[in-house]
């Protein structure tokens, strides 16, 4: 089957011909030819406070009555120089960064990075600490799902979606908690492994959530699935074809609503993903429907690998045993120099990463989050780049917006799933 | 790869190689590369063996950089063997690269932000304009002599 296109489906009907990439600029929706001297046109700001924009984004609108005719999206309100910030930390200090550029999938932003520098070290990870990382990387993904559908739902007029699916986010970040200590940016994946040996309790209590979970999608399915209201603001909505999704760089939820069966997690298998059971969820009508379910199966993917990675969770160590890169185990310092010589100067210095330049991807809730290190040898980062896949969802707004009504924008930057810290980095 | 041949080259992997979508494009700046030194504990190029203390101590300064500037274009098939290819071309500072956005549209954002934040131009882009920092920015933070800490804060009382 090796080099055969991924199916994009040629036996289904086309979501429209051609490419509506916009032509001179492909992320800027221009004003016709007709429409630009016109009097009716209003250009207004849309954000960048506005309670629908998931935060700090500023669409520039062209509105000829309700019918939106021209955009153009503005970032970079929330730019806080997360690369640059962590060139200057030493490697596992610069974990620490991130888990907070994108703050609802910050698991996957901190395995992305420790992935990335374990690549390079060569170091190899303990099938415990693989295991534990699925299992995290699931929860978050439902996690960030949920927060998505929450308040996608609360722009739609699905205000009580809000209330049942940060019932369940609750409980995620109670899980979060327990193991780590911190409800969000948990920094619990360390380089070679876990921060820390998992604590008691944790798998049965992630156990009970993997009971409930099923029946709350139900719940979130029941609220608006068949409702007349949700399903006239989604279907037919902010379409994008596959050629074009793909042109435009999309990935996640956004791919497989157009269409593409493309998911890193079983393309590209990283952590356990290769050894667990689970089903790509793939929609073809590429409108805002098409996306939302798509996540909300997913969700009930991601609980099943949940529940396989309890059932087959591996016992043994939670870190490499690698004293140059792992810190010593604590009892140790107390009996051996050699131990505490590491130990001072991983703190003090950190560990040294060999010279070289990677990149690593992973499928994050939003798609391919990709990290990109440089690094000279040193105890610090060269370069961190990281491949926010929301940045990249925002550039095909334009495309999405052909033919949109103004209430339609909601749902389309919505169903697009950008969170902005991680668009402005 | 040369420079003036980016776009014969990113015509030729997408549409011979069918690597037909642009995962990222990362900029680097090589400025001072190597001239920090290195000590301690290092890893070898070949077969890693840390905990032998024969390696321990081992200097060895990174290999040179044929320009100040790396521009990494991270591609991506879409089939079945997932397969990924790095194009790298090297730049000098001001010099032009040409653009990929008509052969990968969704390069756009990512060439702005390599402008933005490197002070890379690329020649033919449509809309080259400051991407995450304001308009009237100056300089280019991710320059390896972009100072920390130096950038002024407005309303901060001494103004």
């Amino acid at each position: 089957m090796s080099g055969s296109l991924v199916a994009i489906a040629p036996e289904r009907p086309r979501i429209y011909e051609g490419s509506r990439i916009p032509a001179r600029i492909p992320s800027v929706l221009e004003l016709g030819e007709e429409l630009r001297d016109s009097e009716d046109v209003l250009r207004i700001n849309f954000g960048p406070n506005h309670p629908s924009t998931h935060g700090v984004l500023r669409l520039i609108v062209d509105l000829n009555g309700e019918e939106v005719v021209g955009l153009a999206a503005v970032v970079g309100y929330l730019h806080t120089g997360f690369e640059k910030s962590m060139e200057q930390k030493s490697w596992w200090k610069a974990i620490t960064y991130a888990p907070r550029i994108d703050y609802l999938s910050f698991q996957q932003n901190e395995l992305v990075f420790v992935l990335a520098v374990e690549k390079m070290l060569g170091i190899e990870v303990p099938r415990r600490a693989t295991w534990m990382r699925t299992l995290l990387a699931e929860l978050n993904r439902i996690h960030s799902h949920l927060v998505w559908l929450g308040t996608a739902g609360l722009e739609l007029g699905a205000i009580s979606m809000f209330w049942y699916c940060f019932r369940e986010r609750e409980r995620i970040l109670d899980l979060f908690e327990l193991v780590a200590g911190f409800r969000m940016h948990t920094r619990y994946f360390q380089v070679g492994g876990l921060a820390e040996e998992i604590p008691p309790g944790f798998f049965e209590e992630c156990a009970k959530f993997v009971e409930v979970m099923p029946g709350a999608i139900d719940d979130y399915e029941a609220l608006v699935d068949r409702s007349p209201i949700w399903l006239e603001r989604t279907k037919g909505i902010g379409l994008l074809s596959a050629d074009d999704a793909i042109a435009l760089g999309q990935s996640g939820p956004v791919l497989r609503g157009s269409g593409v069966d493309w998911d890193l997690r079983r393309a590209q298998p990283y952590l356990a993903y290769d050894q667990v059971d689970f089903r790509v969820p793939v929609y073809h009508e590429g409108d805002v429907w098409a996306r939302y379910r798509v996540r909300m199966e997913e969700m009930r993917e991601s609980v099943r690998i949940v529940d396989q990675a309890l059932r087959r969770m591996p016992d043994g160590p939670w870190i490499a045993d690698d004293r140059k890169v792992v810190l010593p185990p604590r009892e140790e310092l107390h009996t051996s120099m050699e131990s505490l010589i590491h130990h001072f100067k991983i703190v003090t210095e950190g560990f040294r990463v060999p010279e070289g330049e990677v990149y690593v991807t992973i499928e994050s809730p939003r798609g391919e989050l990709g990290c990109y290190i440089v690094s000279d040898g040193g105890p610090r980062p060269w370069r961190v780049k990281f491949r926010a896949p929301s940045f990249v969802a925002l550039e095909a707004t334009a495309t999405c917006m052909s033919d949109a009504l103004v209430a339609d924008l909601i749902a389309i930057v919505g169903s697009l799933d950008t969170v902005m810290g991680e668009v402005d980095r | 790869m040369d420079t003036p041949r980016l776009a014969e080259a990113a015509r030729h992997v997408r549409d011979e190689l069918g690597f037909n979508f642009l995962s990222d494009v990362s900029a680097a700046d090589y400025l001072g590369w190597g001239e920090v030194g290195v000590s301690g504990y290092i890893a070898t190029a070949g077969g890693r063996d840390l905990n032998n203390p024969s390696t321990r101590g081992l200097q060895r300064l990174p290999r040179p950089k044929p320009r100040r500037f790396s521009l990494s274009y991270h591609l991506l098939a879409l089939r079945r063997d997932a397969a990924r290819v790095r194009l790298q071309v090297w730049v000098d500072e001001g010099e032009p690269v040409p653009t990929v956005v008509p052969v990968w549209p969704t390069a756009d954002w990512h060439e702005r932000e390599a402008w933005d934040l490197f002070g890379i131009r690329f020649d033919g882009h449509p809309n080259l304009s400051r991407i995450l920092l304001d308009d009237d920015w100056d300089g280019h933070p991710l320059r390896k002599d972009y100072p920390i800490g130096g950038e002024p804060v407005r309303f901060s009382g001494e103004e």
